[in-house]
């Protein structure tokens, strides 16, 4: 691999490669809990939503949810991943108040998920494959809420036991750019496979970050040796829910790590927190022993078997996912890779475009759909799931445009009265008067009458062809905006030359 | 001895159990005690020799993803005295 | 028929009159309420529901007869404090449970209501199940209703079941719960004289019982003979969905499978159980029972289970690992004890005081042992590699399966001992109790203890009978047929009342 300008970092005596491993959480998207019939259901009133497993109370049993079984081996053949057949629950042994068992059930020694890739792009635009190392199920912990109250701290359970997918990168990631990209590419998988909303805010998907910096003939050499140890030693940064703040994370993280090793100190391996306020990092202050999470298999649990026949059927059942649409897009339907790559970015809408597309004009459809439709969107401030626009209303648009019934202007407005009041397109095209002029012999009369009237005009064109567009233009005018252009350029074209 | 002072007072720190001065050396005295009649089993030769094994589910057994309404906040938080709007309380940790 | 005789009675004798209507359920439950007034001394019984017990007994009265009566319908049962009754105060005779009331009921005394059987109380029994004499109850020991006929010194009853065990012998009800991780069940009831069984693990669901192991933990009755606890072990046992590791296997009408001929079964003693002890009480008393089983036309055949010194250690490793795990949950946040705090003290003061004062020196031993085995650097050392031990020996029993159909032991070393007479230097030394019993649990096999007679001290003391998985018919039907033959009698002198 080549080191590209974006993944390199500048010291003040020499430069750094970012090296960023990522360890995202993203909640399973189930009805219950992983191993309680408690609902999900984000925002209920505190302590609503627990079960007295959730609660840990005494003698209670965690009962392992198929689906949350069935999705996470669906997100890791969403990512090429090798399916474990046998997995296992362990426990994570530590003392939190919003871990009320006093563990945490994970998967350490036999993940139910192995290695994958997600492909993602550089900033220059380069592919560039990242490795997944595992994906495992756990349990989420609860809510600690620490400002409501001066002197204490307050527990919500309701969080806790939802089912989370930690999703292991190797630290392939080498800069802040490819960090967003990558998780924006793993989000959008997994909201096409419809196993993690995704919702940042919500906190259904978090991000642990680790990030060092590695000097760049180093680099080189790991790069030929694949010899970890020539990698620089790595900070955690924990929890992170905007990819703004994660970009922003690292580039701070990076420098204060430049500036140690510049000064002649050490990197120390821990654990920090990004604090957005003052764009800084710094360390957790709540660790007041080394970690030693006794890890070993939840005697509650049985080992987990999965049957190869059922995996299969899940993978033969995977919807179609982005990069393959992103590639059928550009050949079956001949957009350009930049307009499949915005189209692509939300399933909803690419399934929108698809229907809108198929057997009409695929250009037309993503001018239409990303112009016209997006930039309303935008502009209101309003989400895809918001779109007044039927299938019906936007395939009759394309046609029109496309059998040049109406002019793209035309189409601007008929768009415009649609989205304020709806309406059939066929019927607005002459209520709104847009029906362009294709009668040749009446456009020729348009023509010649321009050509008469500017024998100036007509006179310079010889010399400046150029001048040929203001007679189109005159025309249109005089048409009243109504004539077809092509007809027009092609009649202009041949009376001038 | 296995168990030394040190690790008496680490265990007991991951453990979350205080112990006192004067108990100390007791604790350490049994941990040792049991500790050496535990290490038995370091004279099985245990190679090849899988974990034991819980037994196994397969997906047809486990539960299906239906909800519970439980509407039980009362009875989650009805034994305990540290509560305060429906949360439970305890004192403010600092992160 | 006067009280005291009543009382005498177990459940399938009880069951007999009541359902002929010599009897009612109320003048049954008067007489052990009676009987449990008079006993403070034995400390058996340390929470009393005797308004529950009286409404249940009414009930019953109206239901004996008709064709809603269930097979415990008026039959006064005693329950271990291990079970989470609903709105019953459940502390699992530890501090660190101070006043908890749980507002759930387990799935096997919810059986055991659903036959319409009446809860006299909470018995007694070692703090978290953790013990072998019930002197680690916050309650204080229980004392055993025999006594030796050369010393006035007050007994142990055996534990942890100890109160379970203590009641039954003393006619304080029909028939108690008890649970056996290590030999909690079979060891009191040697040392009472009742009879004790532990059911295959997972034939007993496990939800709603306070863990102490979990991969150990199994429910099961102490009974004054083998029809009831053929009866009680019934009602008790079943599938659960909410307990992931109880098996999906139809329950048999035990009751019925008792008094089949056993001519022909095949009896295994096993060279390591006899010979460890050479000359004993406990020796002799096996070989009694050898001798009846012989004139049975059983066949006794010598067998081999040659990891069998290794089980102790084994067990001392893993039941303590997963306590220090399962206990973890007793952190004073949500319910049980909270230390009082001083005001500067963080939630780790919070954590340590509360656990610190609220568990007993042997709770806290084996919590810190179980830390010790599952931390860093000593996880493969002990934990793993008692793992592998017990694969070892699960095997050795397999292997003996294929040439014998049950297997005969002392059910322990010796019978009851004096109170503070062991362990009290040395924590060990009480661990060597449970020598004869830890490997069923290792196994998760059946076990059953029954009473041969008294020894030279006059005390009772019994014999192990340890069947493959699911055979409990079996093993009952064994300890049935030596039964009828030895004619034990449990009643020891009345000096408590």
């Amino acid at each position: 691999m080549d080191i590209n300008k974006s993944q390199v970092i500048r010291g003040a005596n020499s430069d750094f490669v970012f090296v960023i491993g990522l360890e995202v959480h993203a909640q399973v998207k189930s009805k219950s809990k992983l191993f309680s019939s408690a609902s999900t259901e984000f925002g209920a009133e505190p302590n609503s939503n627990v079960s007295f497993v959730d609660a840990g109370m005494p003698g209670m049993l965690p009962v392992v949810n198929s689906f949350c079984i069935e999705q996470a081996v669906k997100t890791g053949l969403g990512i090429n991943a090798e399916i474990n057949l046998t997995s296992r629950f362990d426990r994570k042994n530590y003392f939190y108040p919003d871990l009320p068992q006093g563990y945490q059930i994970s998967q350490l020694y036999e993940p139910i998920v192995g290695k994958g890739t997600i492909s993602i792009q550089t900033e220059e635009k380069l592919p560039k494959e990242v490795g997944i190392e595992r994906i495992h199920l756990e349990q989420d912990a609860g809510k600690s809420i620490h400002d409501m109250d001066p002197s204490t701290s307050f527990v919500d359970l309701n969080r806790t036991g939802i089912a989370l997918m930690e999703i292991v990168s190797k630290p392939e990631i080498n800069s802040p750019f490819e960090a967003v990209e990558y998780i924006k590419k793993l989000r959008l998988i997994m909201r096409y496979l419809e196993t993690c909303d995704g919702n940042m805010q919500e906190g259904s998907l978090r991000a642990d970050v680790n990030v060092s910096v590695c000097e760049i003939n180093k680099f080189q050499s790991f790069i030929k040796t694949g010899d970890f140890g020539l990698l620089g030693t790595r900070c955690e940064i924990k929890n992170m829910n905007s990819l703004k703040f994660i970009q922003q994370a690292i580039n701070f993280e990076a420098r204060r790590q430049i500036k140690l090793l510049e000064t002649g100190k050490e990197v120390a391996q821990e654990t920090r927190l990004y604090d957005p306020n003052k764009n800084e990092t710094r360390p957790l202050r709540s660790k007041e022993d080394a970690h030693d999470y006794r890890y070993f298999p939840c005697p509650d649990l049985l080992n987990i078997e999965l049957e190869r026949e059922w995996v299969n059927k899940i993978k033969d059942d995977l919807p179609e996912l982005p990069d393959q649409k992103y590639l059928r897009f550009i050949n079956d339907l001949n957009i350009t890779p930049y307009d499949s790559e915005v189209i692509i970015a939300e399933k909803s809408t690419a399934e929108f475009f698809e229907a809108i597309a198929t057997n009409t004009d695929g250009k037309i459809a993503a001018n239409l759909l990303i112009n016209e439709l997006f930039g309303r969107l935008n502009k209101d401030n309003l989400s895809f799931k918001d779109n007044p626009t039927t299938v019906e209303q936007m395939r009759e648009l394309i046609n029109l445009i496309q059998t040049d019934e109406i002019s793209s202007k035309g189409a601007k407005e008929i768009f415009d009265h649609i989205w304020n009041f709806g309406g059939n397109p066929t019927e607005l095209v002459d209520k709104l008067g847009l029906r362009q002029v294709q009668d040749t012999s009446l456009i020729e009369q348009i023509v010649n009458d321009v050509i008469k009237e500017n024998p100036a005009q007509v006179n310079k064109v010889k010399s400046n062809p150029k001048l040929i567009g203001w007679f189109v233009g005159q025309v249109m005018k005089k048409s009243e905006g109504k004539a077809d252009p092509k007809i027009i350029n092609q009649i202009v074209n041949e009376k001038l030359n | 001895m296995d168990i030394d002072t040190e690790t008496v007072l680490k265990i007991a720190r991951l453990s979350r159990i205080k112990i006192n001065e004067g108990e100390s050396a007791d604790i350490q005295k049994d941990l040792n005690r049991i500790v050496e009649f535990v290490k038995k089993l370091g004279e099985i030769d245990i190679d090849g020799i899988d974990e034991f094994n819980f037994g196994k589910t397969n997906i047809e057994d486990m539960r299906k993803d239906s909800v519970t309404i439980y509407d039980n906040t009362d009875d989650i938080l009805k034994n305990t005295k540290n509560k305060n709007q429906d949360f439970f309380t305890v004192p403010k940790i600092v992160e | 028929m006067n009280e005291v005789k009543l009382t005498q009675l177990g459940i399938k004798d009880s069951r007999d009159l009541l359902n002929k209507k010599e009897i009612s359920a109320t003048e049954l439950t008067n007489a052990y309420i009676q009987n449990i007034e008079e006993s403070s001394k034995l400390n058996a019984f340390i929470e009393k529901t005797f308004d529950k017990a009286l409404i249940q007994a009414s009930k019953a009265d109206k239901i004996i007869g008709t064709d809603s009566q269930k097979s415990l319908c008026g039959i006064p049962l005693g329950i271990k404090d291990l079970f989470c009754c609903k709105n019953v105060k459940t502390q699992a005779a530890s501090d660190i449970l101070e006043n908890f009331i749980p507002p759930y009921e387990s799935t096997v005394t919810q059986k055991l209501w659903n036959e319409q059987a009446i809860m006299l109380g909470k018995l007694n029994m070692d703090e978290f199940a953790m013990g072998s004499s019930n002197e680690t109850s916050t309650y204080g020991p229980v004392i055993n209703p025999w006594k030796s006929t050369d010393s006035h010194d007050s007994l142990t009853p055996g534990g942890s079941s100890g109160g379970s065990s203590a009641a039954v012998a003393a006619n304080l009800c029909t028939g108690a719960t008890g649970t056996d991780t290590g030999g909690s069940i079979r060891q009191p009831a040697s040392f009472t004289g009742t009879v004790g069984l532990k059911p295959t693990y997972g034939r007993c669901s496990r939800w709603g019982i306070i863990a102490f192991a979990s991969s150990f933990d199994q429910a099961g009755p102490i009974t004054k003979n083998v029809t009831d606890s053929a009866i009680m072990l019934k009602a008790m046992s079943g599938f659960d969905p909410l307990d992931s590791t109880s098996a999906k296997i139809d329950v048999p009408d035990y009751e019925q499978e008792l008094g089949k001929d056993i001519k022909g079964l095949r009896v295994g003693l096993a060279k390591e159980y006899s010979l460890r002890n050479g000359d004993s009480e406990a020796i002799r008393k096996l070989e009694e029972a050898i001798k009846i089983l012989k004139n049975m036309g059983a066949e006794i055949v010598e067998v081999s289970l040659p990891h069998t010194e290794f089980a102790l250690p084994t067990y001392y490793v893993l039941a303590p690992a997963e306590a220090s795990s399962n206990l973890a949950r007793y952190d004073g946040v949500r319910y049980g004890y909270r230390a009082k705090l001083d005001t500067n003290d963080s939630i780790l003061e919070l954590y340590e005081k509360t656990r610190s004062e609220g568990f007993g020196t042997e709770v806290k031993r084996r919590i810190l042992i179980g830390t010790y085995v599952l931390s860093s650097g000593y996880y493969d050392a002990y934990y793993k590699r008692a793992q592998k031990v017990r694969s070892l020996i699960k095997n050795d029993f397999d292997e003996v399966f294929k040439k014998v159909d049950i297997i005969l032991t002392p059910t322990t070393p010796t019978s009851a001992f004096p109170l503070g007479s062991k362990g009290t230097q040395d924590p060990v030394e009480m661990y060597m109790n449970d020598i004869f019993t830890v490997p069923a649990n290792l196994a998760g096999l059946p076990a059953l203890s029954l009473p041969v007679g008294l020894d030279e001290l006059g005390l009772p003391l019994g014999v192990q009978l340890i069947g493959n998985n699911w055979q409990e018919p079996l093993l009952l039907n064994t300890a049935f047929n030596l039964e009828n033959t030895l004619a034990f009698e449990n009643n020891p002198k009345n000096w408590w009342a």
